[in-house]
């Protein structure tokens, strides 16, 4: 790819913070945010929810790469139970949506829409809602929910 | 790696690979962008867990631990480096 492509981090960043507010003001998280580029992923945000207390992190993650030679801008959503020691601390929104067939994409293909992109991320947020609020509250933690490598 | 587990339980102090926060996050992530497709063979060894599982097989099989060959499948790019490393092979 010749183009130079403009990075979405500062309004992706602010679309998320804007959206997930709801884990500050009802479940009392903080945000923090950070942001790289590597050889996996043309750039990527993950701006991590932390409640100390509930002993919980939640992570919106966005990442921009290239699969399948389709320009892909990626939204997901994990959380991990602290202090994270191996995989069966961490719970993958994506991987439990599955196993309920409840999955949907969370990818913009070759063009970043900001309207499409806050569809997705309300969709996200209204997921964890639904499906994880027990374990945003620190009552309860879902094992098996982890991605397999194999 | 349920299997693994499953096997693990019955042993006395026994050592698996443990996947880092950011590994298994990027992980999860590269699955999402996938959506389902394969994720090609060059793309998964640049990853952080596959990094850290070749790491952590190298180390078990230098300390000289007995290492338990739960199986994995013919396409799996974790098993075949594991195997490689193990004995000397993917075959």
């Amino acid at each position: 790819m010749a183009a130079k492509i403009k990075s979405k981090i500062k309004t992706v960043n602010r679309l998320i913070l804007n959206e997930f507010t709801f884990l500050e003001s009802i479940y009392d998280y903080k945000p923090e945010s950070n942001s790289k580029s590597d050889s996996l992923f043309i750039e990527s945000l993950e701006v991590t929810y932390t409640n100390t207390i509930k002993k919980r992190s939640v992570r919106i993650s966005y990442f921009m790469g290239l699969a399948y030679d389709e320009l892909k801008f990626t939204f997901n959503a994990s959380i991990y139970r602290m202090p994270y020691s191996d995989s069966e601390d961490f719970f993958s929104l994506n991987n439990y949506l599955g196993s309920i067939n409840k999955n949907y994409s969370t990818s913009l293909i070759n063009h970043f829409d900001k309207n499409e992109a806050v569809i997705i991320l309300r969709k996200i947020a209204n997921s964890l809602k639904d499906h994880a609020s027990q374990i945003l509250n620190g009552e309860v933690w879902l094992r098996n929910y982890y991605p397999r490598k194999d | 790696m349920d299997k693994v587990t499953k096997v693990a339980g019955g042993l006395k102090n026994p050592e698996i690979f443990k996947a880092s926060l950011n590994a298994i996050t990027e992980w999860d992530n590269l699955l999402k962008e996938y959506n389902g497709k394969l994720i090609p063979e060059e793309i998964v060894k640049k990853t952080k867990i596959f990094q850290e599982n070749q790491k952590w097989i190298k180390e078990v099989k230098g300390k000289g631990y007995d290492i338990l060959d739960t199986g994995g499948g013919s396409t799996s790019t974790f098993y075949n480096m594991e195997k490689e490393v193990v004995y000397g092979s993917k075959n």
